[in-house]
């Protein structure tokens, strides 16, 4: 079932350094799967942990946040939060026993498009790897 | 011809070359109030800053911290690029010129380009890559790098053979083989000059191999390799076999402090600095262990923050060796010999896998041929002549320099001197102000409250880039089975300009009032399709892009099939973004025409000068009962201009200055209010306590520095134990000791560079040369000892250093665990000795005077700050907004800072500083109003529970308890991160066009797919 | 020891090598039994993929006949013919294999003695070369096949006449000269890049591998992969210590 499994995954870029490299691993036509889809932020501080438990409600098997590189956060410290908020919904997570390591922060910036397209390719293995997220497949049951 | 005689003031101004300098001024005068014309030769803007990887000292990303002043140029309606052009001659007087221009032909319209990249795709010709520093290879058809503007390709009519492939898959028609060089003129009131510099090319210096061995590269070429976007996609690897390098070293001065090989015997200013970041950055960046090592002659790491950098790559193991390197062989396997000769004289051989040469700057022959066609003198350096009492202007009046044309220096004092460069372009104009900028006449907005969603979808195919991978038609009709859509349609490019007049007759035929267009990237068409939608009287806002193109066609061209069933996600996360989207409302606050300025001293002085020269008032407050500060005890500059007499001047000027008020002895109690509208209380000190209240737009922190009162070296104890400022002053009053000395040492770095202030007080050691010289010249018999630790004499200032070799002053270096000891006898001779380096043995020598070189400190004003709630670093100097591209911002919007409050620096420096600061404030109160609101977060005061999450989470303290006892966040001063928004425990603030409501409808979105 | 009889692939267009052939026998002149013909309509049809196609079939050379220039039946298409076959010349000397290998001769109808003359002469160059070793020249002729399918060096030597005789883009002429160094440039180019991407795609490949079995220095190696990275034909498929392997990307 693995290898027909697409996983659904959401990354929530901010404006300034993920989206940008996003952006630049598409002029730079690197190829990665297409399970990711981004959702733009002016600042990976905004990500509310709301955002990330409700990504998993609705059926998300994986969730990232990608922000700058720490220091060089635009909004100075709003990756700083985003980190915090993400080792929580770990923890979160691994309490209603899914994997925690279905969500994740990653800080790269505006010109590692190479790099942008590494953490897709990443996560997405790394969710196919743990199959579909157990709220999936209890809703499907 | 009878008009041009008239006194006719023009309100444009031209700024020739487009880097960071040429940016940077040009966005200061275009946003305040001048039609700016900015010019470069190559095809897009972006300058050398483009091409590095990281910035010194704070490693950011040079990309990064770039690309949005980019976008930002390349959208201002107020600055027209001229890419790709010359100036050719410049007639006229300061007020009114006439440039004649040439624009050599692009081939390619840039209106019409999209960037998708099909003509280098198909293009047969091939050349070196320029931008890669010929690394790798481009086509005759390129774009220089991703992120250019503007964002078109251009054809390389030198190697295009003329095959015509390009045109037959431009789907966009941009193609115009016909296009011929045209001759253009454009009236400008004034000119900055930015062109720039060149990088030493090392091919001449066959010892070092750099011409024949892969893997010796210069330091931009390293550069290059250490991008993610470069040859090697930031890998570190050599490029003879693309190994992993285990070893490299650098090699400074190449090319710099170099009268035998380069013809440059100025130091290059960034050199050492960049080093040390490659160090660290290639540190960072292998995947194994690396070994790096410096070979230096001096570190000269003199700015702020540096000294600390070169501590911590020290404290990380890269080596420093004091070194001259005489060759670099090849070895086996692609490795390199290094011979050099240690300090001690003693023959040295190490092997590298890989060798940097630190190139230095070069003047570009292209500014110096333009320099001779308009009429600017260059110094003997072939780089622009300035004074150091007027730093930014020319030889003709009415033009003025900045950044590397004017000579070697880093990033932000190239910003500085831009923002300078700008502010005395502008000074002579302000009657023109505002009389040739552009508005854009908008509709009114219209009203949709209470209505429901209408959404249009608009999907691009982009020529063949979208369409030719992910199904068009398709996607199109899923669109128009989404809620709230009423109309869908594909366009064969949606940014062209015939789409646009389509989209706004759809719009108000239809009765749209929500726009999506599924394209390429909002981070560059955003701005271009909320334009076209608001000229329909829609709010800007209600609009949403679904990134198709650069997150997904390009990306997944081999997967038709998943590109499409992405595509598909994406338009309907946008959809259900764009039904909850809101108008939001920009509202226009007035702004005081006036500018506080805190300091008095020369940097506060030309602040206020300046300010009131551009027609607005100033208020000058100073604790002290005099203006002046401490260029009281200078006497000359580095340059040699005398310091006394502009001093008076100044001070005279300062005074007599209708729009100045100056308030002695007087401190700052209190200030409220926001960018464009404080109120400050003043407070006399004199006894009588008159308080006044001021309102002013912006504000300049200029409150100065001291000189370190040394307690070592028996300062104060021993009548001939002089400080810089002591040495002045006995110059000046021509002091018998002076005269009758046959011996004076000058110690540096007292003070300076200890563990009590960890930094480089940057002026030292030209000081320390100039006086040399001067004392030699006074008296050519006596001996002079110079005893330093690194002699920073950086750009030009390396002159001295010469001069003073010549001349005969002995240096001395020491190292600080073995500092010089200085002891007097019963009959107060002095007696010191100093470990020699050279000579391997202790120095003893019996001077007649010693001259310390005392360490320039910030000045104790932590009350002050506190009440501006500036921020400073751990040695007191105030802390700017960003490190390099804003070095006279504060984080706060509407506060500036110049002079020696920043940092130890020059009185040259000082006055390019405050001009600069004067240039930041005319973008606040040359306006009328500024608007605010929009992306901003705001504060349901029924939820807030005044807890203070809000205030302690805000990067930029903008949150505050208002008087009503919940959380304010003024919306002149929000930067709409949305940090304290996830962060409010009570869920009161959102933030406005990112709401939870709008972030979860686009996840809802995704997963609610059938 | 009997001599060693080379086949021989010719490729003779329909109106006048074809029928020189044909009128040859007519007349019974006499010529070496190692051609087999293959008729084309014109010699402009004769695509160098063709040859290469020959070559790792086991033949021993080519022969490729057509119309006097000028007197083309299809006007221009023997034009075509004499820069196509020039540029694979120049692709089989970079390899090694060889240009001796394919000979391109023009004969009338009515030439029958000319045409039995030329297919004398390839003949005997031939038999000197001996036989071909394909298996030695397996990458080599891999390598060329696959240079000849991409569409740079296709594109350019169509469009050679057009830009150098008649006019470009730019209605003037590209300077003939110019034009021959990028040709050139590009047949280099193109053939290494080709032997590159044989070997990555039986990767992965380190360069000094890649070096030892294309016979390219370490640094050419190094600057083709490099120029195959940009364009995303090849890619890092991991390290072993301080040397990186590399492979085609996964499509």
């Amino acid at each position: 079932m693995s290898d027909s499994f697409e996983p659904q995954i959401i990354a929530f870029c901010c404006k300034y350094c993920a989206y940008a490299a996003a952006d630049l691993a598409g002029s730079m036509r690197l190829s990665y799967p297409s399970n990711v889809k981004i959702t733009q932020i002016p600042c990976t501080g905004r990500v509310d942990i709301v955002h990330l438990l409700r990504a998993f409600e609705n059926g998300a098997d994986g969730v990232y946040v990608a922000g700058c590189m720490e220091g060089d956060c635009h909004f100075v410290s709003g990756n700083l939060k985003a980190r915090k908020r993400v080792e929580y919904v770990k923890k979160t997570l691994a309490e209603l026993g899914i994997e925690p390591e279905r969500v994740e922060m990653y800080n790269l910036s505006s010109a590692m498009g190479p790099r942008f397209a590494e953490i897709a390719n990443e996560m997405t293995a790394r969710i196919k790897k743990l199959g579909p997220s157990p709220l999936n497949t209890k809703k499907a049951a | 011809m009878a008009n041009a005689s008239e006194n006719k003031t023009i309100g444009s101004v031209m700024v020739v070359g487009a880097g960071v300098a040429g940016i940077q001024a040009s966005l200061d005068m275009a946003n305040a109030g001048y039609y700016v014309h900015l010019l470069d030769s190559s095809p897009s803007i972006g300058g050398l800053m483009a091409q590095l990887d990281k910035t010194f000292p704070t490693n950011d990303c040079a990309m990064c911290v770039i690309s949005p002043f980019l976008v930002e140029v390349g959208r201002h309606l107020n600055i027209n690029i001229i890419s790709n052009s010359e100036l050719e001659t410049l007639e006229g007087e300061a007020g009114a010129f006439r440039a004649t221009l040439r624009n050599n032909p692009r081939y390619i319209d840039a209106e019409k380009c999209t960037a998708c990249g099909q003509c280098r795709d198909v293009c047969p010709v091939t050349a070196v890559n320029e931008f890669d520093c010929k690394l790798d290879l481009r086509k005759a058809t390129y774009i220089k790098y991703p992120q250019a503007v503007p964002l078109a390709y251009k054809i390389d009519r030198s190697i295009c053979i003329g095959c015509g492939m390009c045109e037959k898959v431009c789907l966009a028609q941009a193609i115009f083989y016909d296009d011929k060089p045209r001759q253009t003129t454009v009236e400008v009131g004034a000119v900055v000059l930015a062109m720039g510099n060149d990088v030493f090319n090392p091919s001449a210096f066959d010892t070092y191999n750099y011409a024949n061995h892969p893997n010796v590269v210069t330091s931009l070429e390293f550069e290059r390799i250490l991008s993610a976007s470069g040859p090697y996609k930031g890998h570190l690897m050599r490029p003879y076999d693309r190994q992993i390098p285990e070893k490299i070293a650098w090699m400074q001065c190449v090319g710099s402090r170099d009268i035998n090989r380069a013809d440059n015997s100025y130091c290059s200013s960034v050199c050492c600095m960049y080093s040390i970041k490659q160090t660290l950055i290639a540190k960072e960046h292998a995947e194994t262990p690396l070994d790096t090592a410096v070979f230096y002659m001096d570190m000269r790491t003199y700015g702020k923050e540096f000294d600390k950098y070169y501590m911590r790559a020290q404290d990380g193991g890269v080596r420093f060796i004091r070194a001259r390197v005489h060759t670099i062989e090849p070895a086996a396997d692609g490795d390199l010999k290094i011979r050099y000769v240690r300090e001690s004289g003693e023959l040295k051989e190490e092997t590298f896998n890989m060798v940097v040469l630190a190139v230095g700057l070069t003047p570009s022959k292209d500014a110096e041929a333009l320099a001779k066609r308009i009429g600017i003198d260059l110094n003997t350096h072939r780089y622009a002549k300035t004074n150091d009492l007027s730093p930014v202007s020319t030889s003709r009046k009415g033009v003025y320099v900045c950044g590397t044309f004017q000579g070697p220096k880093d990033i932000p004092q190239s910003v500085m001197e831009a923002s300078a460069a700008a502010a005395q372009a502008t000074q002579n104009l302000s009657q023109a102000r505002w009389t040739l900028t552009r508005t854009k006449e908008l509709p009114p907005e219209k009203d949709f409250s209470g209505q429901e969603p209408r959404i249009g979808v608009f999907v691009c195919n982009c020529g063949i880039n979208i369409g030719g991978v992910a199904d068009v038609p398709a996607v199109r009709e899923y669109a128009r089975s989404l809620p709230n859509v009423i109309h869908v349609e594909d366009n064969l490019f949606t940014c062209s300009q015939d789409t646009q007049e389509n989209i706004k007759k759809v719009i108000v035929e239809k009765g749209i009032n929500r726009v999506v267009v599924a394209s390429c990237s909002p981070r560059t068409h955003e701005p271009l399709f909320q334009e076209t939608i608001r000229e329909t009287g829609l709010n800007k806002y209600l609009f949403e892009m679904a990134n198709i193109r650069d997150q997904n066609t390009w990306v997944h061209m081999h997967n038709p099939e998943r590109a499409t069933a992405k595509a598909k996600d994406l338009v309907r996360m946008a959809v259900a973004k764009a039904a909850y989207v809101e108008p939001l409302q920009q509202v226009i606050l007035e702004v005081k025409p006036a500018v506080l300025v805190v300091g008095g001293g020369v940097a506060g002085m030309e602040a206020a000068l300046g300010v009131a020269r551009q027609g607005y008032q100033a208020y000058l407050v100073e604790r002290s009962n005099q203006l002046g500060g401490v260029a009281h005890h200078l006497r000359v500059t580095w340059q040699g201009e005398a310091v006394a007499p502009y001093l008076k001047q100044l001070i005279a000027d300062v005074q007599s200055h209708e729009r100045v008020q100056v308030f002695l002895e007087t401190e700052v109690k209190h200030i409220t209010g926001t960018i464009g509208n404080f109120i400050t209380t003043i407070a006399s000190e004199n006894g009588n306590g008159k308080t006044s209240i001021l309102e002013h737009g912006a504000a300049i922190l200029a409150t100065g520095g001291k000189e370190y009162k040394p307690t070592e070296y028996l300062y104060g104890k021993h009548p001939n134990v002089l400080t810089h400022f002591d040495l002045d002053q006995a110059i000046t009053e021509e002091s018998d000791t002076l005269k009758n000395a046959k011996m004076a040492v000058f110690i540096q770095c007292v003070g300076s560079r200890t563990p009590e202030h960890p930094y480089c007080s940057r002026v030292c050691c030209t000081h320390s040369l100039k006086s040399a010289l001067t004392l030699k010249k006074m008296n050519p018999e006596m001996k002079i000892f110079i005893l330093y630790r690194d002699i920073r004499s950086y750009g030009f200032r390396e002159d001295l250093y010469k001069e003073a070799r010549e001349k005969g002053v002995q240096f001395v270096r020491y190292d600080p665990e073995n500092p010089p000891n200085l002891i007097s006898d019963e009959q107060n001779n002095l007696s010191l000795t100093v470990k020699d380096h050279i000579l391997q043995r202790p120095l003893e020598i019996k001077p007649d005077i010693v001259i310390l070189a005392a360490a320039i400190l910030a000045n104790e004003n932590k009350k002050f700050f506190e009440i501006f709630k500036v921020p400073t670093n751990s040695d007191g100097f105030l802390v700017e907004a960003h490190a390099k591209l804003r070095p006279v911002d504060f984080g706060s919007e509407g506060l500036f800072l110049a002079g020696l409050a920043h940092y130890p620096k020059s009185l040259d420096e000082s006055i390019a500083q405050a001009r600069a600061a004067v240039s930041r404030t005319m973008n606040i109160v040359s306006k009328k109003g500024i608007l605010v609101g929009g992306v901003v977060a705001t504060v349901n005061s029924d939820r807030c529970a005044a807890c203070l999450t809000c205030v302690r989470t805000c990067p930029y303290h903008i949150p505050r308890i208002g008087e009503e006892g919940y959380a304010v966040i003024e919306p002149a001063e929000c930067h709409g991160c949305g940090i304290c928004v996830s962060e409010c425990p009570g869920k009161a603030i959102s933030l406005q066009h990112f709401t939870d409501e709008q972030i979860n409808a686009k996840t809802d979105a995704l997963f609610s797919a059938a | 020891m009997s001599q060693f009889e080379p086949k021989i692939l010719a490729f003779l267009c329909n109106w006048c090598s074809y029928a020189g052939a044909d009128l040859a026998g007519v007349s019974r002149i006499q010529y070496p039994p190692n051609i087999r013909v293959v008729r084309t309509m014109c010699s402009g049809r004769v695509d160098p993929l063709f040859i290469i196609q020959a070559m790792q079939d086991g033949f021993d050379g080519v022969f490729v006949g057509g119309c006097h220039l000028g007197d083309c039946h299809y006007q221009e298409g023997n034009y075509h013919t004499l820069r196509r076959m020039d540029m694979l010349g120049q692709l089989l000397d970079e390899s090694g294999v060889g240009r001796d290998h394919v000979h391109l001769r023009w004969a009338s109808a009515a030439e029958a003695q000319p045409f039995a003359d030329y297919v004398t002469e390839v003949t005997e160059t031939i038999r000197k070369l001996g036989p071909f070793d394909k298996e030695k020249h397996r990458l080599a002729l891999a390598s060329l096949a696959r240079s000849l399918s991409g569409s740079r060096l296709r594109w350019l030597v169509g469009i050679e006449r057009q830009v150098t005789e008649k006019l470009n883009v730019y209605q003037e002429k590209t300077d003939p000269a110019q034009f021959k160094k990028i040709l050139q440039e590009a047949v280099q180019a193109e053939y290494q890049k080709a032997m590159i991407q044989e070997l990555l795609a039986a990767g992965p490949v380190t360069v000094r591998e890649m070096s030892e079995k294309t016979g390219l220095p370490i640094y050419t190696v190094s600057v083709r992969l490099n120029e195959l990275e940009r364009v995303g034909m090849a890619d890092i498929a991991g390290f072993d210590g301080r040397t990186p392997k590399f492979v085609s990307p996964a499509v």
